[in-house]
């Protein structure tokens, strides 16, 4: 394993109305078909293995763009299998644009939560005590500090 | 809530109050696991009938898959709009005036276990 030095880019606070205290983000969304644009704030969640999950309403105004059904993912949850619509949107966070996929539950209701395959291609650090959630960037792994 | 539900086949219903006794359920506990595991399965295919676009798409699936792999393919008013890139289809798509459509790039967007939501959904 090698240790890295990382330095923060840039770091937003933590949802404080939550109790305990959630690492959140805003998220743009821009309707690949339209064009049309909002922003929402999406809680981090590593429990959650998807893109981009959010209620009904928003799905049904940014979907433009939606998968056919046989690509729907199945997702495991403590109540069994959930079946997810997915659609094709661009979005924004921390000033990178990007293509990926909002989804929501076929049925049964839903919530903003960025999931694992989005949060995996950010280099990103949850510093609890301060409640600030922080884009890193490396600055390289220094030989001294090397653990092979 | 009870229900009476009449013409069950007779040794349907004894394989399946044994096998809920062996599992150490109750009849109505096996009943609505049953319920929600044929809800589940056929919630895709009822969503595919419902939707105008989703039905298109399914009916031209056999062709797409053999005439377009690789490209971007896009389904809206029974009209097929095909691209090798995304920007072209959503060029094609704009042209036609369409707005909403089913999108998928041939071969490339999988279906299949998305993987799991799990505790950090979970809030008081």
């Amino acid at each position: 394993m090698a240790l890295g030095i990382y330095r923060a880019l840039g770091c937003v606070d933590y949802d404080t109305e939550s109790r305990p205290e959630r690492p959140v983000i805003d998220v743009s969304l821009i309707g690949p078909a339209t064009g049309r644009e909002t922003t929402l704030s999406a809680v981090a969640d590593t429990g959650f293995s998807g893109f981009l999950l959010v209620p009904l309403d928003t799905y049904q105004e940014f979907s433009e763009l939606e998968l056919p059904a046989k690509d729907f993912l199945t997702y495991r949850t403590m109540v069994g299998p959930i079946l997810l619509r997915r659609a094709r949107v661009i979005a924004t966070i921390f000033g990178r644009r990007f293509e990926t996929f909002i989804e929501t539950p076929l049925v049964g209701i839903s919530k903003f939560l960025l999931g694992r395959r989005i949060l995996n291609t950010f280099r990103l650090g949850l510093v609890g005590p301060e409640k600030r959630f922080c884009l890193l960037e490396e600055e390289g792994y220094p030989s001294h500090l090397r653990i092979n | 809530m009870d229900v009476i539900i009449r013409g069950v086949r007779l040794r349907l219903y004894r394989e399946f109050k044994a096998q809920a006794s062996k599992m150490g359920l109750k009849l109505s506990e096996a009943l609505q696991k049953a319920i929600e595991r044929w809800l589940f399965e056929n919630s895709q295919s009822a969503f595919v009938m419902s939707d105008p676009n989703q039905l298109a798409f399914a009916k031209l699936a056999a062709q797409i898959e053999l005439k377009y792999r690789g490209k971007y393919v896009g389904v809206c008013g029974g009209k097929l709009f095909v691209a090798e890139k995304l920007e072209d289809l959503l060029t094609q798509l704009k042209e036609a005036g369409v707005t909403r459509a089913i999108v998928s790039q041939v071969g490339v967007d999988e279906t299949g276990e998305g993987g799991e939501w799990l505790w950090g959904s979970i809030e008081r």
